[in-house]
């Protein structure tokens, strides 16, 4: 226990830091010269701001407003679309993958050789599309599937969009994990008492398999991060990372960096916790 | 082996197609774009005017200008793929330089150091890139100039956009080395004597190059899709210019005719002049899928090579499972092999 408080307690004051300073960058340089001073001016300056959180305020116009409360519902909506939609990516992709598996060996060496073309599309190239998609579906039928011009926060279809390439990037690692754990001996024990296909891949195999799935889709959280920024900015949803960029301020920068930091760390850390639980091993 | 390899082929073969004949197209036409304004049918008459449809003009119709897409895509081209290879290859450099020194000499990344370079994961990159880089890129609207000349900028630019990616690569390398650094066989040349500097040539090195090749091309994929953001977020390669236009909507044009500035410029107008913001995103992702391509081609070819000696074993294997057997079939197996042993009991 004191050892998993160490653990996760060091990572995380330790990234903590990390965003602190990442944040404060944009003063290093003044204009092309580099400005360690600038950016020592800055680190302190945004601590101190951040110190007295409940002060900061944002300007609309000519007029100030307080900060909080206001950012937690830009906050709470960018991670509602973040969170949905890798979880949506996670679970379709598991499906996918249940299917494939139970494919035969000629079939899922096939989509194993074309999976990797789709995910390596950009962003901008389905939010494209989406749009494309949208218009011409309205001209068609003169239903408008999503008023992406409104004020008011839309959640199935950003989500949707949002998984569609974690979700390609997720099936491509579950597949290669378990076909990994396939070949293990236990699997074999389990065939031989005669546990059925479905059972002995959601309950054993799923269960050693959440830990590979973790260290090998860790980078697909960032992926998504930035997903998100592209996808706020082309749709204009009220998020927190569009929100950051509209407001160009240095302290701000660094709060909405934090803000988005805590919740997907603690999110990351409960994952791993779990599946070492579950698979009874510790990870680093 | 690798030069066989299909997908690999494909991949490079796409790449040096677009580079070598946006090159070509420099110094045969020099950089000349066709302009087509007004379109009139054969009996002369008016029938539409810029921006004109892929189906009028051939092959991917004009901007609101009239000028042709196609050329502009090939002029860019150089552009886009000559800064990304480049900055891929400083990433590439500096973080095998400090990644495998940082391997070699210390032990493995310390919890602190993984946590701080960890901290990037919680920022997306291109909106990093973005703050770092707009005041030296965009142009400053109200007085019309830049701060710094073309090439300033451009260093400025390829310098940030490859420090950003220096960290995670560095560690990444670093954690890689050492790992190689603990397998058996290491062990065994230091037992033999060798010092750090030649097994780190003679046996770490030729273990290390195929991971550092996907590493490069990965990260090659990563800076086009962080140019192609940041040109949606109308950051253009060696800067933008900015016309604030409180009437018909802010201009922002790109200084080169790359890409990703073809992109952005002309992003909004998706909805109704399809074509001009598809078609450059269209090539990116051509680009992309073909260097994901000759990752992949990559990738099977060192896997290939294990998979074919495997084969190999398999068919002499077979031999000795014949079914008509004649006494032909009956032979040493071992028959090399034990010869191969008397020769070692004679030099004894």
């Amino acid at each position: 226990m004191i050892r998993g408080v160490y653990r996760f307690g060091v990572k995380f004051i330790a990234s903590f830091v990390g965003v602190l300073l990442l944040g404060a960058l944009p003063g290093l340089f003044n204009g092309m010269k580099l400005d360690l001073g600038g950016y020592g001016d800055r680190l302190v300056a945004t601590i101190q701001k951040l110190m007295a959180y409940n002060e900061l305020t944002f300007r609309v116009g000519d007029n100030q407003y307080p900060l909080f409360p206001e950012l937690f519902t830009y906050l709470n909506y960018s991670l509602i679309l973040l969170f949905s939609a890798l979880i949506l990516a996670f679970i379709s992709a598991l499906g996918a993958t249940y299917l494939t598996m139970m494919l035969p060996i000629k079939f899922k060496q096939m989509i194993k050789r074309g999976s990797f073309l789709f995910e390596s599309l950009p962003d901008v190239f389905i939010l494209a599309c989406v749009q494309i998609g949208v218009i011409w579906f309205y001209k068609k039928t003169s239903i408008l599937l999503v008023d992406i011009a409104a004020f008011e926060r839309i959640y199935a279809m950003p989500i949707l969009v949002l998984s569609i390439l974690p979700a390609l990037l997720f099936y491509r690692i579950m597949l290669h994990v378990f076909e990994e754990e396939a070949e293990k001996p236990y699997v074999e024990l389990a065939k031989t008492k005669g546990v059925a296909g479905t059972a002995l891949m959601f309950v054993h195999m799923f269960r050693n398999a959440l830990l590979p799935i973790y260290f090998h889709s860790r980078s697909i959280i960032w992926f998504a991060l930035s997903n998100l920024f592209i996808m706020e900015f082309v749709f204009n949803l009220n998020g927190i990372i569009c929100y950051m960029y509209t407001n160009p301020t240095p302290e701000l920068f660094t709060v909405g960096a934090l803000l988005l930091f805590v919740p997907i760390f603690i999110i990351l850390g409960l994952y791993q916790l779990l599946a070492e639980r579950v698979s009874k091993a510790e990870a680093l | 082996m690798l030069m066989k390899n299909p997908m690999f082929l494909t991949g490079i073969l796409v790449l040096i197609l677009l580079f070598g004949g946006s090159v070509f197209y420099t110094i045969a036409y020099d950089d000349h774009i066709p302009q087509t304004f007004m379109l009139y049918n054969e009996e002369g008459n008016l029938i539409d005017k810029a921006p004109l449809t892929p189906s009028q003009v051939e092959p991917f119709g004009t901007d609101k200008l009239g000028y042709h897409l196609f050329q502009q895509i090939i002029i860019g081209a150089k552009y886009t793929i000559g800064i990304a290879l480049l900055i891929a290859c400083m990433r590439m450099s500096l973080s095998f330089v400090a990644g495998v020194i940082s391997g070699t000499y210390s032990k493995k990344t310390s919890r602190v150091t993984s946590g701080l370079v960890d901290a990037m994961q919680y920022i997306p990159i291109s909106l990093l890139s973005y703050f770092i880089l707009r005041g030296v890129l965009m142009e400053n609207g109200m007085e019309g100039t830049f701060q710094y000349n073309f090439w300033e900028r451009l260093i400025f630019e390829v310098i940030i956009l490859t420090a950003v990616a220096v960290p995670t690569t560095t560690v990444l390398i670093s954690n890689e080395t050492h790992s190689l650094w603990q397998k058996s066989y290491i062990e065994g040349a230091r037992i033999l004597g060798g010092s750090k500097v030649r097994i780190l040539f003679k046996h770490i090195f030729p273990h290390l190059w195929p991971r550092m090749m996907i590493i490069f091309l990965q990260q090659l994929i990563n800076v086009f899709i962080l140019l192609l953001h940041l040109g949606l977020l109308k950051l253009f390669l060696g800067g933008t210019i900015f016309n604030p236009d409180p009437q018909l909507g802010d201009e922002y044009r790109s200084v080169s005719s790359e890409w990703s500035g073809l992109i952005g410029s002309t992003y909004e107008f998706l909805p109704y002049n399809t074509w001009i913001p598809l078609i450059p995103i269209l090539f990116f992702v051509v680009v992309i899928l073909s260097v994901n391509i000759t990752l992949e081609g990559y990738k099977q070819s060192q896997n290939g090579q294990v998979g074919k000696r495997r084969k190999r074993r398999k068919e002499v294997h077979t031999t000795t499972e014949e079914k008509n057997v004649s006494a032909g079939s009956f032979y040493f197996i071992n028959h090399e092999e034990s010869e191969y042993e008397d020769q070692k009991a004679v030099n004894r």
